[in-house]
């Protein structure tokens, strides 16, 4: 999997074939083969590993006081420096096979049932947020340089206020 | 609709890009093929070939078209817009119809990344006019990161938010200050 995420950055996911996966990891075909049928069956493994960090925000629950805390868990799970390689994944899914998206818009879909009792001011305040988040983790895709550490901390902390100073 | 026989060359790359926007932006990058350029288009498969002989020709024409005409969406030439007429063109842009020269840019993304270059440059240019009209940059940028946000969201899950609610937060994304704007600005800028 750890070969599959360098290839994916190397070459874009659309370089990601069986042969590169091998070349890269240093294993024979078979070694491969052994713990994966295919390259879709690696490509469905890491969307499984990425989307376990949506639990831990899932399992705060609906209060509404704790929508804070939801946005803050859902930040951590989008710039984990374990989601590191999830962008790629993410693209890589919409090309590759665009139904491993499915546990992705899944996850939206039973955090936003969490957030509907919120009022209705409060609920477009953090549905703005999360989408300014998703906008940060595509800007952090498509140009890592784009901002300052300066700047984006400055942003980030605008989006998740109680996320301490670096 | 009829389509008239005698395009001249220019004319002609232009009708076919335009089909591949057409077909990107409804149906994604992997839809695009030659056979399906040349059912929209109605050129014929030889003119296709001579305009675009390779498909890695014909996307990289794709992606700068896609850019050039965001570019022209986003008023980016237009130095006379205010911060607020700014925001206003980067709503409509993520609202209407041009958003499809977004999506041709994002799934170009799955093909290679170093397509993306004119978006980088893009958004870069806009960051600087942000930073040179002075007020709050990041108010600024978490304005325009939700409506990328929002645009993305479009691409991977067009039915999350219903018509109405998609209307109502590009409508609030306007005037939106977050939750963290009062502690922040209270300390120096």
């Amino acid at each position: 999997m750890d070969a599959t995420e360098r290839v994916m950055t190397r070459k874009g996911p659309a370089g990601v074939t069986f042969g590169s996966i091998v070349e890269e990891s240093g294993l024979s075909k078979s070694g491969v083969i052994h713990h994966f049928r295919s390259k879709r069956q690696i490509l469905e493994a890491l969307a499984a590993r990425t989307m376990s960090g949506f639990a831990n925000v899932l399992r705060i629950g609906g209060n509404p006081s704790d929508r804070g805390a939801r946005t803050r868990a859902y930040a951590e799970c989008l710039f984990a420096p374990e989601a590191a390689p999830w962008p790629m994944h993410r693209i890589a899914a919409l090309l590759n096979a665009p139904d491993l998206l499915d546990p992705m818009i899944e996850g939206h879909r039973a955090l936003d049932q969490l957030e509907q009792h919120l009022d209705h001011e409060d609920h477009v305040q953090v549905m703005l947020t999360r989408m300014a988040l998703d906008g940060l983790w595509w800007s952090d895709l498509i140009d890592p340089e784009r901002l300052s550490a300066r700047e984006r901390g400055r942003v980030m902390r605008l989006l998740v206020p109680d996320d301490p100073p670096p | 609709m009829s389509r008239p026989r005698n395009l001249t060359g220019a004319a002609t790359r232009a009708a076919l890009l335009d089909a591949a926007l057409t077909i990107v932006g409804e149906q994604g990058l992997s839809a695009l093929t030659y056979d399906k350029l040349v059912e929209i288009s109605s050129v014929s498969r030889g003119g296709v070939m001579h305009h675009f002989p390779t498909r890695r020709e014909l996307l990289v024409a794709v992606v700068d078209e896609a850019a050039a005409r965001l570019r022209a969406s986003l008023k980016m030439d237009d130095g006379n817009l205010t911060p607020a007429q700014r925001l206003d063109v980067y709503v409509e842009s993520v609202a209407g119809h041009p958003s499809m020269n977004r999506n041709a840019l994002t799934l170009s993304l799955a093909e290679n990344p170093e397509l993306l270059q004119s978006w980088r440059d893009m958004q870069r240019e806009l960051d600087d006019s942000m930073r040179a009209a002075g007020g709050s940059v990041e108010l600024a940028l978490a304005r325009r990161l939700a409506l990328d946000g929002l645009w993305w969201q479009q691409v991977v899950d067009p039915d999350r938010f219903s018509d109405e609610q998609r209307r109502e937060l590009l409508s609030a994304v306007k005037n939106w200050v977050p939750e963290g704007f009062t502690t922040q600005s209270a300390g120096p800028s």
